[in-house]
């Protein structure tokens, strides 16, 4: 056995590679080669709690400009850690150990890169490591029996701009006792969820949200501290029936079946619904079968069709399975719908182009299309082709920095446009300001008005670390006082400060407010009710009036950041 | 309650309307067991209609076992049953050696009745050389199979530890299997590589020991401790092998080559200087791929009159990486050679549409690359980009009429110029061109007949599933893939092989599982006196009939893996 073995290695090292040796030809235009002297990195990884050395942690250095560059060492049983031989350049440092949130290097409150120079040998790259928690318990279904193979997702609230969303940190999946083990999970509040995919041979399984709920309203949460394990969680999963759907697609303008294909997604999917696909005969009809009960959305692609057709290739139609078998379901495609409007200013001279952009989200939130588009010079516009479904509309000053609440003004303040704010958008002469606009599956003209006000407040302040200091580069973030507006992204401003602690906030709605220093870079969390309520304890009053400057100093509180931590887990 | 209803109106292919619902009135009823006898309740028992992926539907077997789907179209039917705990099973007839079930309008098939195997457990604990558990370690259960006569492992089940180190392999058919644990590292993951081990404590596959499960058993404490991988950090360069300069900004990927172990895999792109650096590199034969996106840019300072290079230079090499050259590789990327040839045929068929490959094979019978074309009406080929190495060549039809079986042949003859490289592997260099002459035959031959059980003329039962060889008598061809043949009697002992390479061969029935296990020389040189010589000519039809005798019983017991 093994002389054949032989023979096969002596025929392959016939392909042999070679020592580097200097190129042929000599190429005047290949770039400088200096010999760079590399750099060495040195520094600590300890628990954030107790300061404890983390040991045999390991640094992660991973180059900015070209991400798989990476250089790597382990720290020792006293948590020390020395990587050598990296090139010059910036990058980005992570510390990592099981049982511990890997964390990001940042020097005091912001992530600037880690620039390492030629031969530079940086020291105190320290890292402060939080621990990671467990949640575990068992699936079983209606019988009391486990279910293998479910799968269990922990998930924490997160914010795409005002609406909920669920965020995915951690899953596992069950063993033939039902167990399951989610670790190396950071303190937080979560919701878990068990589902059963499809494809396998078993029953089909409705998700269900801990402990026994279809709904968020009706779900618990699971409050995990770092270092804890939170045992013996029990979520049943119930057999749920599933159903067929069969039926034609038909293009309203020829008024003829049409060929397309079809994927149904849950209204309502938080990382675990069921979807189904099918595509069409070319004669438009289609059968999907297993399909459990629930609002899905349906996304339909025109397979053949005739060039120069009104009817989108691309549409969005809704579909109800609820106890039966659907044996003639028609989606029609057809033409879009069309909206056509004005702005309208109000206090301010209407600048000569806004960017209105259009976003429709999926059910769990998440932007799923987005078009945006300008204004003529009289503030008309018009829009066609637009798909069915819930549409927000965000009006920009075009290539005005400042309207963009995250960022600092980097222009004069004398030079810019006045700021505005959106404070009517009336479609078919109904408010829809803070409701967005609906467009209809069958094609219609939508008019638009939207008012915009310039009278607008500004706010302005210096921020302060808890002794009092000037606090660089912190995140100032402000919303309404009144809990009713804080679901509407409008309503909630954010800014930073500059290198001397000083910031400010223009384009305010006038109102009342509640503002302090926000110190994590968690965005939308404030969204969450919940945090919210605490980050309220915290805050101070402000009333903002129109054309009017209202000024706020505001100090770090020092218990903040853990009692945000107790609900939103770190990134 | 869900569980008692059985589902009407199951599978019907165009929406039923009341005048053919009188035709959708088939039904399929079956008991589900345990292999002890037991039935099974709450057994998952899912109906699907041949060819038709989505057409399917799942019930669940009553307190009895039982099932029932009815109201069916006629048509062509699977069956396939899961539980929990136990090894998934499909029904098969039997008689007809098939899965499918055939039903006509109306007709009421009972008896579709399936074996379920309680599943087996192997589970344990992973910890690296600092005592701690080892998180997200790959651990898996292997089989040792023969291709070509040398052992080698198939994946059979895969698990991953928990954050206390702990794995669970359920779900497994019972069986011998073998442990392989060890940690993935790629340029994304912040871990430390681990070496992988066979269970107990061994590198080396050789010295493994399996465990061997029975149904519904498990056992536990199959334990590792896993040290560092010894890497390496790797350095090299990158050259254009056209111009022999520097390639800059492009793509490396190194792939630890190793059929089912746990390895590491590197991808970077080359500086301006076109050199790279990988770290946490462990040591072993390496796929390497390199690609330096060119867009056809010419060189500088060439002439409009030179050839355009190739939007995109790929390399493949296989490349042996250890602490002796790790720190100063070469990788020169050239177009690869082309390899030309004409084929001829022998035999009433024609030489267009065959489909010529070359294929890379590593010594542990995984294929590393592979390289094809098509031949026109004439028979020449040619096949471009084919990268250095050793490769079996491969000559098959691509394409014939729907319905239709393509002719089947064997290479007759290939020759490099006044090479004679038949039944050899075939070396292409760097660069330049290669040109073979290849002549297939299509007068393969045939070898039918029925396995009898027993030593004696008189012993006239017959045995199914039996593996029955056709092994070259030449020991020089016996582990080319030509040269070996398998087939399975049915249960009525019949078997037949087709197309077969003419030449000298040895027969024999055997009673094991595995007859590539017949070309392990250990093996081969027991079986050998017990199997029959046989001299197949061009398109013969040999038909001979086997016996299993107890002296092959006890040889295959004495290997039985």
């Amino acid at each position: 056995m093994f002389f054949l073995l032989g023979l096969w290695l002596a025929l392959a090292q016939q392909v042999q590679v070679r020592p580097y040796q200097q190129p042929a030809r000599p190429n005047p235009n290949a770039p400088q080669q200096a010999d760079l002297k590399p750099a060495t990195v040195r520094g600590r990884v300890v628990a954030a709690d107790t300061g404890e050395p983390v040991r045999f942690a390991r640094v992660t250095l991973r180059l900015n400009a070209a991400a798989s560059t990476t250089f790597s060492a382990s720290a020792d049983a006293n948590g020390t850690y020395e990587i050598r031989n990296v090139d010059p350049g910036n990058y980005s440092g992570t510390a990592s150990k099981a049982g511990f949130v890997t964390r990001n290097f940042s020097r005091g409150n912001n992530f600037a890169p880690l620039q390492l120079a030629e031969a530079e040998e940086a020291k105190d790259i320290n890292f402060s490591l939080a621990r990671a928690a467990v949640i575990s318990g068992t699936v079983l279904d209606d019988r009391e029996e486990p279910v293998p193979h479910a799968h269990v997702f922990a998930m924490a609230r997160a914010y795409n701009g005002a609406q909920m969303t669920w965020q995915q940190r951690a899953q596992a999946q069950t063993d033939d006792r039902g167990q399951f083990r989610l670790h190396d999970i950071p303190a937080g509040r979560y919701y878990l969820q068990a589902s059963y995919m499809g494809g396998a041979i078993a029953p089909h399984y409705a998700p269900t949200l801990f402990p026994n709920a279809k709904r968020l309203a009706d779900a618990q949460s699971i409050k995990i501290t770092g270092g804890e394990e939170s045992a013996g969680i029990k979520i049943t999963l119930h057999e749920t029936t599933v159903y067929s759907v069969a039926g034609t697609v038909v293009d309203d303008t020829t008024g003829t079946a049409v060929a397309a294909n079809i994927n149904l997604q849950p209204e309502d999917y938080s990382a675990g619904g069921s979807s189904a696909f099918a595509n069409t005969k070319n004669d438009g009809t289609f059968r999907l079968s297993e399909v459990a009960p629930g609002r899905y959305r349906v996304f339909i692609n025109v397979r053949d069709m005739e060039p120069g057709s009104p009817t989108n290739r691309n549409v969005i139609r809704s579909l109800d399975v609820s106890d039966h078998d659907i044996d003639n379901a028609v989606f029609h495609v057809g033409p879009g719908s069309t909206m056509t409007g004005r702005v309208i200013a109000d206090g301010g001279d209407l600048p000569p182009s806004l960017q209105v952009q259009m976003t429709s989200r999926d059910g769990n939130g998440n932007p799923n299309y987005s078009r945006g588009f300008t204004t003529q010079a009289d503030g008309t516009f018009e829009v066609k082709d637009l798909n069915a479904g819930h549409v927000e509309l965000n009006v920009n000053s075009r290539g005005l920095i400042m309207m963009q609440p995250n960022n600092p003004p980097t222009v004069a303040p004398a030079t810019m446009p006045k700021p505005f704010y959106v404070r009517t958008i009336t479609v078919n002469n109904q408010d829809v300001t803070d409701t967005g606009v609906i467009v209809p599956e069958q094609a219609a003209t939508l008019e638009v008005t939207v008012t915009l006000d310039f009278h607008t407040g500004l706010v302005t302040g210096h921020t302060t670390d808890p002794s009092g200091n000037p606090l660089a580069n912190a995140t100032v973030a402000m919303i309404a006082r009144d809990p009713k507006k804080r679901s509407i992204a409008r309503y909630t401003n954010r800014s930073r400060s500059d290198a001397q602690g000083l910031f400010t906030i223009a384009g305010v709605i006038p109102g009342d407010y509640l503002i302090l220093v926000w110190p994590t870079d968690d965005r939308g969390a404030l969204f969450d009710p919940d945090v919210a309520a605490i980050a309220e304890k915290y805050a101070t009053s402000i009333s903002v009036s129109p054309d009017a400057t209202a000024s706020v100093d505001l100090r770090l509180s020092s218990e903040l950041p853990d009692l945000i931590r107790t609900l939103v887990p770190e990134p | 309650m869900i569980l008692s209803l059985i589902l009407a109106l199951a599978l019907q292919s165009p929406p039923a309307s009341r005048s053919t619902a009188a035709l959708n009135t088939a039904a399929i009823r079956g008991k589900v067991t345990s292999t002890e006898g037991a039935p099974l309740s709450y057994a998952s028992v899912q109906l699907r209609r041949a060819n038709q992926d989505r057409d399917h539907v799942t019930i669940a077997t009553d307190s009895r076992g039982q099932f029932e789907f009815r109201n069916l179209a006629p048509g062509t039917f699977s069956v396939n049953v899961a539980k929990p705990g136990f090894v998934n099973n499909a029904y098969r007839d039997a008689e007809e050696d098939s899965s499918e079930i055939k039903l006509a309008a109306g007709e009421v098939r009972s008896g579709v009745d399936v074996k379920l195997t309680r599943a087996a457990v192997i589970s344990g604990r992973i910890t690296d050389s600092n005592g701690d558990p080892v998180v997200d370690a790959q651990v898996r259960a292997i089989v040792k199979v023969y291709r070509e006569g040398r052992p080698q492992t198939q994946n059979r089940n895969n698990a991953q530890t928990n954050d206390r180190g702990e794995y669970r392999m359920f779900d497994l058919p019972p069986g011998r299997y073998y442990l392989q644990a060890g940690k993935w590292s790629n340029t994304w993951q912040n871990s430390v590589p681990l070496a992988t081990q066979f269970f107990p404590g061994t590198t080396r596959f050789e010295d493994a020991r399996s465990i061997t499960v029975k149904a519904g058993e498990e056992a536990g404490g199959v334990n590792f401790t896993l040290s560092d991988a010894i890497v390496m950090t790797l350095k090299g360069h990158v050259i254009n092998g056209e111009d022999n300069q520097p390639a800059a900004n492009a793509n490396v990927n190194f792939n630890l080559l190793n059929s089912s172990g746990i390895g590491t895999q590197g991808n970077t792109q080359t500086r301006a200087d076109g050199s790279f650096t990988l770290q946490d590199m462990m040591e072993g034969l390496y796929r390497v791929n390199v690609n330096i996106p060119n867009r056809g840019a010419m060189p500088p300072g060439a002439s409009p009159d030179a050839p355009r290079r190739p939007p995109n230079m790929n390399m493949m090499r296989i490349v042996e990486v250890n602490p002796s050259n790790a720190s100063n590789l070469t990788l020169t990327v050239t177009a690869g050679a082309t390899v030309t040839g004409k084929i001829a045929v022998d035999g009433d068929v024609t030489a267009k549409n065959l489909q010529v490959n070359l294929m890379a094979r590593q010594a542990d019978g995984t294929i590393s690359g592979s390289f094809g074309g098509r031949t026109d009406d004439d028979g020449t080929f040619k096949v471009q980009r084919v990268q250095p190495g050793l490769y079996e060549v491969n000559v098959y039809y691509a394409s014939v009429a729907p319905g239709a079986d393509p002719p089947r042949i064997f290479i007759s003859s290939v020759k490099h110029g006044t090479d004679d490289l038949t039944d050899r592997l075939v070396e292409i260099p760097e660069s330049g061109d290669v040109a073979l002459a290849i002549t297939v035959d299509a007068h393969t031959a045939s070898f039918s007949g029925k396995v009898f059980d027993g030593e004696a003329e008189g012993d006239t039962k017959p045995l199914g599933k039996i593996r029955v060889a056709l092994i070259s008598a030449d020991a020089k061809k016996r582990l080319l893939p030509n040269y070996f043949r398998s087939a399975t009697s049915a249960p009525n002992g019949t078997f037949k092989m087709t197309g077969i390479t003419p030449g000298d061969y040895l027969i024999v029935a055997w009673p094991g599982e595995d007859p590539g296990q017949l070309l392990d020389p250990d093996v081969f040189r027991m079986v050998e006196k017990h199997a029959m010589p046989v001299k197949i000519e061009r398109s013969a039809n040999l038909k001979q009939d086997l016996r299993v005798t107890p002296a092959l019983r006890t040889l295959a017991d004495t290997f039985s893996q």
